[in-house]
């Protein structure tokens, strides 16, 4: 069985589910055991969704500040980006920008 | 709009989570409806963060009942909904809690969302430090069992509040640095033999079943792991530098020098000397760091290419938190000037 990234348990959705299950722990209503097994489940969900059901494509643009490649993940910090998707376009002071590679090892 | 489709995107995985789940709940032996309540909780974390376009009644049905209307049961989305009709817990980046939304909230539900209750609070600039207070108090307390688990929860809550946070609210960081603090230390930190004994999950937690310790154990390594991926995101500009030192460089670099190297040996003296060129970035990234966590993208890279100081990325599968909005691509090019 591949294994996922758990870099997306960090999003606003990991991290409310992560929240629900500590609460549901701290209430004794499941295991931590059961709790792994569906933020597992999560990073398996979470990333195919990503990659089959999510068509829409960006560019970013902006001055890098900090890069960082460290273990496989880069990191980037880019001060004053705007980000422009198909209908839309966004700015930001500054955002930081963590990727794993795409490229699992084994693969 | 490209946050339209994260409510959809966002249901598919909520929906696909729960139900490749069951086995592993029915293999546990818990009953589906405690499966029931991760998914309304996780649904109602998600309208309330306020990443994406959910229908408005959702939000209203939150706001009036303390339970989300269904998703499945609203297709388009929604007309009305005042500007504060959901507001009652946006917990990324509400920094003014509406009291009266919390109060109508609990009367209706207060066991049901007794371990919610701190979240809402974290947030707050002004009630968190009592809630950090009190829930210390009540850790200490040993005879406070029930409530300490909430506490647990508040503490951890408050220190992720604090790490998100603290980007544009120094109050905050004052009054919640007790308990926002004392949470990693005493929760996470140290090696994890010591984690099970020190916030004593066993006794604070009236399990059902017994719990085998080093699942436990994992499972805080994985929160462990996440607040260290906060901090380490708001350490990163500093690991080149003296990184706790709050003082200015120049006490360092001009009469700092024969302390520090007498101090902390020749490494770290050569750390500042390097450092010593970068005095202005410094302070600018100290800037930097509260605001990571409000802005980040999560993703995966295909390519990443320097030509002089011309940077070009090839980014595929991202999750995109920017304004408090959530953002989602499957490719997206970055064309970087360093």
């Amino acid at each position: 069985m591949p294994s996922y990234y758990k870099l997306y348990q960090r999003s606003t959705l990991g991290i409310a589910l992560t929240d629900s299950l500590d609460e549901l722990i701290q209430a004794g209503h499941i295991t931590p055991q059961l709790a792994i097994q569906v933020l597992e489940q999560y990073d398996k969900s979470i990333a195919l969704a990503l990659s089959t059901k999510v068509k829409a494509k960006a560019v970013i643009k902006g001055n890098l500040r900090t890069y960082r490649f460290c273990d496989d993940v880069w990191t980037f910090i880019i001060k004053d980006p705007t980000f422009k998707f198909d209908h839309e376009s966004v700015s930001a002071d500054k955002i930081k920008i963590v990727a794993c590679n795409a490229k699992r090892p084994g693969e | 709009m490209s946050n339209s489709i994260v409510a959809t995107i966002y249901r598919y995985v909520i929906d696909d989570v729960v139900h490749n789940v069951q086995a592993d709940f029915e293999g546990h032996g818990v009953d589906t409806s405690v499966l029931e309540e991760l998914q309304r909780s996780w649904e109602a974390k998600i309208v309330q963060s306020r990443v994406a376009s959910f229908p408005d009644d959702d939000v209203a049905a939150i706001d009036a009942y303390g339970q989300p209307a269904p998703f499945h049961q609203h297709g388009g989305s929604g007309g009305g909904g005042g500007p504060d009709s959901g507001g009652y817990a946006a917990y990324h980046y509400s920094h003014h809690p509406q009291h009266h939304h919390h109060q109508h909230y609990l009367q209706h539900h207060p066991h049901h969302h007794q371990a919610e209750q701190p979240r809402q609070y974290a947030g707050a600039t002004e009630a968190a430090g009592v809630n950090s207070a009190a829930s210390l108090a009540s850790i200490i307390n040993p005879e406070s069992m029930a409530p300490s688990a909430a506490s647990l929860a508040s503490l951890a809550q408050s220190g992720r509040g604090q790490l998100l946070e603290d980007d544009d609210d120094d109050n905050a960081v004052a009054g919640m640095g007790g308990g926002g603090g004392a949470a990693p230390g005493r929760r996470y930190g140290g090696p994890p033999s010591n984690v099970p004994q020190h916030d004593g999950a066993a006794d604070a937690v009236p399990a059902p079943r017994p719990q085998p310790r080093d699942a436990m154990a994992e499972w805080r390594a994985l929160r462990d792991e996440r607040i260290r991926a906060y901090k380490l995101a708001a350490a990163v500009p500093q690991v080149d530098g003296v990184s706790d030192d709050e003082d200015d460089d120049d006490d360092d670099d001009a009469s700092g020098r024969g302390a520090a190297g007498v101090k902390d040996g020749p490494v770290e003296a050569a750390e500042d000397a390097i450092n010593s060129d970068l005095d202005d970035s410094d302070e600018e990234e100290d800037n930097e760091n509260n605001e990571d966590s409000a802005h980040i993208i999560l993703c995966q890279y295909e390519k990443v290419s320097r030509s002089k100081n011309k940077w070009k990325c090839v980014l595929r599968d991202g999750i995109m938190l920017i304004n408090g909005r959530d953002y989602l691509f499957q490719k997206a090019n970055g064309d970087f000037e360093w």
